[in-house]
């Protein structure tokens, strides 16, 4: 009883009855030129992985903040204000999108198989991603309700994306071993499995004509480094240090490698232009922590790099608005205290 | 040369933690400061205390603090008791006819901080030990009678087995013996530590006490080697007496005879001020910035040391710098008032920050804002305490009060989820510090405390033995959980933690008193404790206890008057529970009530 009036509680709540934007070109470091405005969105906690619906009018992202044991998934709009949970309150969610129709969600959640949070990643073994198999996608409406299960297996089913078409999903997945990605209808149906090589692929995103995928990778060639994949993943985690830019067609065809620096390259997405992808990276990183991660941007024809952020932590997880001239992204900037991170929108000056 | 070097150093770190290395460097600088020799130990009333308050307002206005103390600054002054001294009218002589002696005042005997002011004559009678335990079959009153006399006691007690040693150690502090020889109707007590115990014959010291009232007798110390006459007169000795009880383990109570007291005291109580420095930050929120969130942090210490200052090491007076008590939270508050400060504009609820003064002396500070509040008290959600967290070692952070609401346990775990801490929670917001002035008004509390010390209380507790590192993470931890509590659209819910959930305090440094809440009905010739009333909100009100009750029954056993009562009761702690029977009318009623902590 004590759970489903909790649950209930959970979902009808507004957390924030109001919220605040704090724009300030202070935020902006020297040398990102392209940031013509810089507002922060949220304030204090672990922020992170927010992408716009799809007509650009909310965000959604997860957050561990309040009383929430690990990541749950909010919505709010482009402001801050109206924020909104969407997920169960239970077990750790990750990798939310909105369906091109505005109303429904998707999401990774762990609930089905634990209320309660799964153990933190065991950096015994350095640093390490979770890969955790309790993961499966969830479908939900918009504001969180009538939430059901869109594609499940045996292991990890997570970092799901749709196409701006309108017609499949794209997702990493265990289920045969191996981390790889998979494309499928927006109700779950027609599975195609787009990558096949041993190795890590995935954080996929389609382009704007959906005729794109942009993805992460790390293939791993040597004997050593393959036994040590491989017995990592049997751990259920990843070591992500040297992770490149990979491009495909929608089908899975035409596999390109984008960057070769063998450094840490992760969370691309393409402009709307579709001939540039912008990433995270930590190829200028200097020190030995190697934690410094900046936004970066290709140009796929020419391969040529521009740095675009210069903010001394983490920068990642950027997204462009339809008309390029907003982007999302996570940032420890202006944090008051160690592993906050934030979200924040800048108007984009091209 | 070294200076290069060191900067060097931060510019390196500054790539990968650029904000953390700031906030330690700033932890460090206010901890400095506040526990530099020209602050002489800060000590409630001094003038180095005086100049802290001012260091700490001087950030609240940096910061943008909104003044909320008096005449628009952010101190809040108070007076409290800061010392005690015997009246020159003050005197104590012996008559054994034809023979009188007049006792000369701190070289032959001395007050004590509790005595009444008052004039008493009575026949003196030695009542050993001082101590009534039937249960332990020890009683020094049993075969004499002291109504209307005066008693002679010793010191400490008899020697007893291990059973029974912690008991026998509670009966034999001085308030408990004062307060049993008034309860077997002594008109005074006098103190005296045995030739067994002390060769060299010394007065014991009058101190003011904050945590004790007065009680009803006139209470002195004198020099075993003053009343030996008295033995003598006997053909026996005080030492002889004492081994006597402490082989046989048996009373030796005794009446002198024909000898009797004439005993004046009379206390001159030295007033002092204070201040607590007090501002806030408001919320943006259209309900929730007429909520407040309290963080504090007490920035008084022990001065230069020496007796009855409250110093481990008295016998070396030198400044105590107080640099983890409480330099590192006065540092930690300040730092969160920058941060939050820095984002006043997100904020959803008000945050008060507050650094208290006179903690040492008893919670002086913090009572006083509890009783004398700036913003509705009623609207103060919650208090979060900073004290003695700049000793972090193996990771130990000790969390008072993660049971005085439901909110509390999961969030602090949400902020730990990197273990960067290894948490030991009490879940009892009764603790050694200000969040207990905030727990007995009924306000869920937080108290952060990185554990006691060898350099506690003493002069070597020193800015150079500060963890800054780990000082950063607890800072940051408690920022986290600030920051959540502001936002979240609930209110933390108050709830009491029942005694059986209180757990072992561990490091505990002072136990609150029990009380509950009544208000006797004096000159009433009853058999029991009659009530003139009951206090709102107290223990007693909530139990249902009313006006015109006799209490003739405390947790079993019987009350003949009012002192039965207070001693029972100090045989309790707050958040017991006990069986109360009283008389109403011709009725005898039984009713629960659940103990509060006894206001300063």
């Amino acid at each position: 009883m004590i759970q489903t009036t909790s649950l209930l509680v959970f979902l009808t709540i507004t957390l924030f009855s109001r919220s605040y934007s704090q724009q300030s070109n202070t935020l902006i470091a020297n040398g990102e030129k392209h940031f013509q405005q810089l507002r922060q969105l949220t304030f204090g906690g672990e922020n992170a992985e927010a992408y716009f619906s799809f007509d650009n009018t909310k965000i959604i992202f997860q957050s561990t903040r309040d009383s929430f044991r690990c990541d749950q998934i909010f919505t709010m709009n482009l402001d801050g204000t109206n924020l909104q949970l969407v997920s169960t309150g239970k077990g750790r969610t990750t990798c939310a999108y909105y369906f091109p129709n505005g109303k429904n969600i998707l999401y990774a959640s762990t609930h089905l198989h634990n209320n309660e949070c799964p153990p933190p990643p065991d950096f015994s073994k350095g640093y390490v991603w979770k890969i955790v198999p309790d993961y499966d996608i969830h479908i939900a409406d918009a504001n969180g309700k009538n939430t059901h299960v869109l594609s499940a297996s045996d292991g990890y089913d997570a970092e799901a994306t749709i196409s701006p078409k309108g017609d499949r999903i794209v997702f990493t997945s265990t289920r045969n071993g191996d981390l790889d990605l998979y494309a499928m209808n927006l109700d779950g149906t027609n599975i195609t499995q787009l990558t096949n090589e041993l190795g890590y692929d995935g954080g996929a995103f389609f382009s704007f004509d959906g005729k794109k995928i942009c993805y992460r990778a790390f293939h791993p060639k040597e004997k050593d480094k393959i036994e040590e994949y491989q017995q990592l993943l049997k751990e259920n985690s990843v070591r992500p240090s040297v992770m490149e830019i990979m491009m495909m067609d929608a089908d899975g065809s035409n596999k390109q490698q984008l960057t070769f620096n063998g450094k840490a390259n992760f969370a691309p997405f393409f402009h709307p232009d579709g001939k540039r992808i912008i990433f995270a990276s930590n190829m200028n990183d200097t020190t030995k922590t190697k934690r410094n991660f900046d936004l970066f941007l290709m140009n796929i024809e020419s391969k040529s790099i521009e740095q675009i952020t210069f903010n001394e932590s983490f920068d990642s997880f950027p997204m462009f608005t339809n008309d390029g001239k907003k982007l999302i992204f996570s940032s420890n900037r202006n944090a008051k205290v160690r592993g906050e991170t934030n979200i924040f929108l800048a108007d984009w000056n091209d | 040369m070294k200076r290069i070097t060191q900067l060097l150093l931060f510019i390196h770190c500054a790539l990968a933690f650029s904000f953390a290395q700031t906030l330690r460097d700033e932890i460090k600088t206010y901890v400095q400061y506040l526990s530099s020799d020209e602050l002489e130990g800060r000590r409630a009333g001094e003038p180095g205390n005086n100049i802290a308050a001012q260091y700490v307002a001087d950030h609240f206005k940096k910061y943008q603090l909104e003044p909320l103390g008096d005449n628009g600054t952010f101190l809040q002054h108070f007076a409290f008791v800061s010392g005690v001294n015997a009246d020159a009218s003050t005197s104590c002589s012996a008559l054994f006819p034809p023979m009188k002696f007049d006792f000369l005042l701190d070289s032959t005997f001395r007050p004590l901080g509790f005595s009444a002011d008052t004039s008493v004559y009575g026949e003196l009678v030695f009542a050993g030990y001082g101590i009534s335990a039937p249960k332990f079959n020890y009683d020094d009153y049993a075969a004499i009678d002291v109504a209307g006399k005066i008693v002679l006691v010793l010191r400490y007690n008899p020697p007893t087995d291990s059973t029974n040693e912690k008991e026998f150690q509670r009966l034999s502090a001085l308030y408990k013996k004062a307060s049993v020889a008034k309860e077997k109707g002594a008109k005074g007590i006098i103190f005296v530590t045995g030739a067994m115990d002390d060769e060299n014959p010394k007065l014991l010291r009058l101190r003011h006490s904050n945590d004790e009232g007065t009680i009803a007798l006139a209470a002195i110390s004198m020099k075993w080697t003053s009343v030996d006459t008295f033995f003598r007169l006997h053909h026996t000795s005080i030492r002889d007496v004492q081994k006597e009880i402490n082989t046989t383990k048996q009373p030796a109570s005794r009446s002198f005879g024909n000898v009797t007291m004439n005993i004046t005291t009379k206390l001159n109580r030295i007033k002092a001020q204070s201040q607590n420095v007090v501002g806030v930050i408001r919320g943006n929120d259209m309900q929730r910035k007429n909520e407040y969130i309290v963080i504090g942090a007490h920035f008084d210490h022990l001065g230069f040391g020496g007796e009855g200052s409250g110093s481990t090491k008295p016998d070396t007076i030198a400044v105590h710098n107080g640099a983890d008590d409480n330099a590192s939270g006065t540092a930690g508050m300040l730092t969160l008032a920058r941060m939050f400060s820095e984002r006043r504009n997100t904020l959803q609820r008000s945050l008060i920050f507050i650094g208290f003064s006179a903690e040492e002396l008893g919670l002086l500070g913090s009572a006083y804002y509890t009783n004398h509040p700036l913003l509705p008290l009623e609207k103060t959600v919650m208090m979060l305490n900073m004290d003695m967290i700049g000793r972090l070692k193996n990771k130990e952070l000790i969390v008072y009060g993660t049971g005085t609401s439901p909110l509390f346990d999961s969030l602090l775990n949400v902020w730990n989820n990197d273990s960067m801490f290894t948490l030991k929670k009490t879940k009892d917001g009764f603790g050694p510090s200000d969040q207990t002035s905030f727990y007995v008004k009924d306000i869920p509390v937080l108290f952060f405390f990185t554990n006691l010390h060898d350099d506690y209380h003493n002069y070597r507790d020193d800015w150079d033995k500060i963890n800054y590192e780990g000082e950063e993470h607890v800072v940051q931890y408690v920022y986290n959980i600030t920051n959540s509590l502001q936002a979240m659209n609930e209110k933390p819910q108050f709830t009491r933690v029942t005694s059986s959930e209180q757990q072992a305090m561990s490091g505990d440094r002072r136990g609150a008193k029990a009380s509950l809440g009544v208000v006797p009905a004096f000159g009433e010739e009853v058999k029991g404790a009659k009530l003139s009333g009951v206090r709102p909100g107290s223990a007693a009100e909530k139990a249902g206890l009313q006006k015109d009750d006799i209490i003739i029954k405390f947790a079993g056993k019987d009350v003949n008057n009012l002192m039965d009562l207070t001693n029972y009761l100090g045989d309790f702690k707050p958040g017991d529970e006990v069986e109360i029977v009283v008389l109403r009318g011709n009725d005898s009623v039984s009713l629960k009530a659940i103990l509060t902590a006894r206001q300063q």
